[in-house]
């Protein structure tokens, strides 16, 4: 049988849950206790060990012999740590504050001399932790199973407007409409749920666990319940954070007996990559699935370097981050301070481009040049014997060859992911074999991606800022190199990010590409692919830096890279580094930070934009486009255009209340208000524009309210924007595209007569 | 407490004839404009460029940045004797503030910690916590600048951040940006720095151009303070415009 699930806490008491052919049943353990450890100077830990001792909390302690960093461990020492045990896991948080509040009251020992370990681990993980199990959960034999490893799931949806007034006589099971009274709706749930008996219950929002049990209850359905058991918890409340300077929202958190929920408001990994991308995460973090689904990328590799930390390196998890930078004159702050290298992007349009991409380069430089907080700044290299440490390039850090904690959380991971992606390459596989496989990859990229940011986190438990500098000399490094050897062989960079470049040939009879690309690879040792071929791109400016509208800047003009007959010309604006759209050899297009790739923008817009930049690729001609974006706008003028296709879909980042200005969010927020729905920050809210110059409620109407006219002269300055932002890489902002409206345009009947 | 130093403080290097701040030893707090107000960098390469001996910077909201340093400093090798070290959360700050208690000597010449309050109030620090971490780090920086009779210098730039600062510090210092530049005041009545006479033809667009504070310096009231003009301009009168380009507009 395969370990245990899911895991519920209550009153002292755990209750394991295994699955079995026909469901899964439970055991209730007792004697649980879970562990805090705190390290101090003798004196302060026998202190507290004699207080301890009467504390009804606490159930045991010991002495124990821990590693306190990563560093400790690496250089083959241990403390002597107290070992709390407590008699309940919601508990441990509470003492670590009085214990933190004692130390600080207390005039015998400074702060920070008392230091907390383990203490904020959420309760499924610690459990599983302590007791090595392994919660990836297995229904039937492992040849068998499907992307979803034989789990049975059970979908439930609400709309916001039925959440909002807990009316639940409109409901979707598993995509299937259930409209009644709520006490058919409910009885109709009741009899899915013990017809399918899912192990997960997928919910669009965590709050319809409270909503259905009572409405259940109201409606005296008894035997109804969500979990396999009566009775639900909720767990955590809400909360509104700030992460990486924006803010988020995350609901209250609910548990059911004997199921996991996937509250898909809350769970990134579930839209990246469903139940397949959380099951593998599970296996990999040790975090039971429930966990897994509502945790951050940030919450996940932390999870796996917890379990590592612990399992591989008798290294605890710190509570706070009390380990600051070493002391570092201007100069080596300067260069650590540099950043990950760009190629500023030439602005205008280039054809036949080559997109080349460094696979994974941060993770990779990470795990090849053993990048981890115990190895930088070691100061003797414990690796060979005696042997001085090698430098990072352009720092004065010394780094230590004995192999690494944060490479070895992450080969597996890196080694996984290349595996999945030649598989998917070269074997045919089955449908639900490829599904499973891209959506593990696709968990894997998010982690791999965040690896990097995480080293430089503020937070991050086992994260260094001098990793996070070393990795980007190294970065550097590459870049350069790479540079060099593009050039020798007669490319010339366009743009590059960090792990991307985009080339173009600078001389007739250039070196092939793909011999370049594998020289440079195993020069530096990490693959640059090839990642696609264009026809052509276009490189955005800068909104601000004022492209040319004159009749200097020629549509005829040369770019400097001479190779389109299209690009802008004159005093060179700045390129956006991440504003570009292009067509693919095989037909397709790619967009990156235009309109039509962002969340906000309209469906009509984002649809017009596609349209304009085919009519460039077609007609390579800006008044082409410009005529296209004429029956666009006579198309809403005309009232063609579905209100619908005209929502805007904005994240909301403050209270109503907070507000200073009265923007088109805070009419929507206003309206969402009026219908009781309420809106935190971090949620988004749905609205069209009906009036921009109105100053109240009849701003916008929210998108699923009724809607007879919309506001044309704002939509139209949108299309105009759509616009500009594909044609100001060759030179026509948004005054030069109004003027050809007004004027240079040739109007033809068919602009405003036509029906697409 | 009362700082006796009348003379005018210049930016060091530059102007090397101008009188010089004095260093008071024991802890002063600075209240600056902004948090990463350039005044401190042009105080600790004044510093820096005096006396020598190590000097210890601990940052906090990326303040320390390099380039600032560069730009303030008569040469690179002015910064030669500065140690830098950033925190990221108040345990870090902490943590590096107890450091300095190991590797400050007699021979210190500076400690400085600007914005000393803003990692104390991160939102993941909580309530119960903040303020004792904050007061033992501000007690220790105090006691360093008392028992090895060195200047350690905080910024502070709000009134809630100066008010708890001002417990701890020996002395307490206002740069005060008005009409005329930047001025500062010393415990809160006696004028440390002042620009004025001569002095003037240089500094404003010296701290116009450090500070990016364009406003509120005049042509009126530079050609009025050489002498040119024997009235100030009323309030909100003649000029209004500010100075994109003080070089042009005020030359010696």
């Amino acid at each position: 049988m395969t370990d245990p699930y899911t895991f519920e806490f209550e009153d002292g008491l755990v209750r394991e849950w295994n699955l079995t052919e026909e469901g899964a049943t439970f055991r209730e353990v007792e004697d649980y206790q879970p562990s805090m450890f705190v390290s101090g100077s003798e004196d302060v830990l026998s202190s507290l060990e004699e207080r301890l001792r009467s504390d009804p909390k606490v159930a045991a302690t010991a002495r124990e012999r821990w590693a306190t960093d990563l560093h400790e461990s690496h250089v083959d020492e241990r403390s002597e740590l107290l070992r709390v045990s407590l008699e309940r896991v919601g508990e441990v948080r509470t003492l670590a504050r009085e214990l933190r509040g004692d130390a600080l009251e207390s005039e015998r020992y400074a702060p920070g001399t008392v230091r907390l370990y383990d203490v904020d681990l959420d309760p499924g993980f610690r459990y599983c932790l302590d007791n090595g199990i392994d919660p990836t959960p297995e229904r039937g034999s492992r040849a068998m199973l499907g992307p979803d490893r034989g789990l049975r799931t059970l979908e439930i949806e609400i709309d916001e407007p039925g959440l909002a007034t807990e009316d639940v006589s409109e409901l979707r099971l598993d995509g299937d409409l259930v409209s009644g009274d709520p006490e058919d709706v409910c009885w109709s749930i009741g009899r899915r749920l013990d017809r399918i008996d899912p192990d997960v219950l997928v919910l669009s929002h965590g709050e319809l666990v409270p909503v259905l049990e009572s409405a259940a209850a109201e409606a005296g359905l008894e035997a109804f319940h969500l979990g396999r058991l009566p009775g639900w918890r909720r767990v955590a409340g809400s909360n509104t954070y700030e992460s990486y300077g924006s803010v988020g929202h995350s609901p209250a958190r609910y548990r059911v007996p004997g199921r996991a929920i996937v509250d898909r408001s809350n769970s990134f990994l579930w839209h990246q990559s469903g139940l397949a991308g959380l099951l593998y995460m599970v296996e990999k973090t040790g975090r039971p699935l429930q966990e897994v689904a509502w945790g951050s990328i940030g919450t996940l590799l932390t999870s796996r370097q917890i379990r590592f930390a612990r399992t591989e390196h008798d290294v605890l998890a710190p509570q706070n981050k009390w380990e600051p930078e070493r002391f570092k004159d201007v100069s080596t702050l300067h260069a650590g301070d540099r950043g990950g290298f760009t190629f500023s992007p030439e602005v205008g349009l280039h054809e036949d481009v080559h997109e080349i991409d460094f696979a994974s380069l941060y993770p990779r430089i990470i795990c090849q040049q053993n990048v981890s907080p115990e190895t930088i700044g070691c100061g003797r290299d414990h690796g060979s014997n005696g042997t001085e440490p090698s430098t990072v390039p352009e720092l004065e850090y010394d780094r230590c060859s004995k192999p690494g904690f944060l490479p070895e959380v992450l080969t597996p991971l890196l080694n996984d992911r290349s595996g999945m992606k030649r598989q998917l390459e070269s074997d045919p596989l089955a449908d639900d074999e490829a599904r499973r496989l891209r959506a593990e990859s696709g968990a894997i990229k998010w982690v791999l991606v965040s690896c990097f940011g995480y080293q430089g986190y503020r937070n991050a438990k086992f994260g260094r800022i001098e990793c996070h500098e070393a990795i980007n000399a190294y970065a550097r490094d590459i870049a350069l190199e790479a540079k060099a050897r593009l050039e020798d062989g007669g490319w010339h960079i366009v743009h590059g990010i960090v792990d991307s470049l985009w080339v173009t040939a600078c001389v007739d009879d250039p070196e092939p590409l793909e011999d370049v690309t594998q020289d440079i690879s195993s020069s530096v040792g990490i693959e640059l692919e090839h990642d696609g071929r264009y026809e052509w791109v276009c490189f955005v400016p800068l909104r601000e830096s004022g492209t040319g509208s004159g009749p200097d800047a020629s549509s005829n003009s040369r770019s400097r890279s001479g190779s389109s007959p299209l690009s802008h010309s004159g005093s060179a604006p700045s390129g956006a580094l991440n504003k570009y759209f292009g067509k693919r050899t095989d037909g397709t297009y790619k967009f990156r930070g235009i309109e039509t790739r962002r969340r906000s923008t309209p469906e009509f817009v984002a649809e017009s934009q596609r349209e304009f930049v085919e009519v460039l690729d077609g007609e390579r001609d800006p008044a082409a486009v410009c005529e296209t974006l004429e029956k666009r706008i006579g198309k809403l003028r005309r009232g063609a255009v579905d209100p619908g296709q005209l929502v805007h879909t904005k994240r909301i980042s403050r209270r109503l209340g907070a507000y200073s200005r009265r923007t088109q969010t805070v009419a929507a927020l206003e309206r969402y208000d009026r219908h009781g729905i309420d809106r935190h920050p971090g949620q988004s809210v749905e609205y069209v524009v009906v009036d921009d110059d109105a100053d109240g409620l009849g701003r916008v109407r929210l998108a699923f309210e009724d809607c007879s006219s919309v506001d044309d002269d704002y939509y139209t300055s949108l299309l105009v924007r759509a616009c500009e932002s594909v044609l100001s890489p060759l030179g026509w902002d948004r005054r030069r595209i109004r003027e050809h409206l007004r004027d240079g345009r040739t109007v033809r009947l068919s602009t405003f007569t036509s029906t697409d | 407490m009362r700082n006796p130093c009348s003379a005018a403080y210049g930016p060091s290097g530059k102007h090397s004839s101008m009188s010089r701040l004095e260093f008071e030893p024991g802890l002063t707090s600075y209240r600056v404009p902004s948090p990463r107000s350039p005044i401190l960098h042009e105080l600790v390469c004044s510093r820096l460029a005096e006396t020598p001996g190590p000097a210890y910077w601990i940052d906090a909201g990326n303040t320390a940045s390099p380039q600032v340093l560069y730009d303030c400093a008569s040469s690179p090798r002015v910064l030669d004797s500065l140690r830098i070290a950033r925190s990221f959360t108040a345990y870090q700050h902490h943590s590096i503030v107890r450091r300095m208690v190991e590797n400050a000597t007699l021979r210190t010449s500076l400690i400085v910690a600007p914005n000393v309050v803003s990692r104390y109030r991160d939102d993941d620090v909580p309530p119960w916590e903040r303020e004792e971490l904050l007061a033992a780090s501000l007690e220790t920086l105090a006691e360093l600048g008392r028992a090895l009779e060195i200047p350690v210098l905080v910024t502070t730039s709000s009134d809630e951040a100066e008010a708890t600062v001002s417990e701890h510090a020996d002395h307490t210092v206002e740069c005060v940006r008005t009409r005329e530049g930047v001025r500062l005041e010393g415990d809160g009545a006696e004028t440390m720095g002042y620009w004025r006479g001569s002095y003037w033809q240089t500094t404003i667009p010296y701290w116009v151009d450090c500070c990016g504070v364009a406003d509120r310096i005049d042509p009126v009231v530079t050609a009025a303070d050489r002498g040119l003009l024997d009235m100030y301009p009323e309030p909100g009168g003649s000029s209004g415009e500010a100075l994109s380009n003080p070089e042009t507009e005020v030359s010696g």
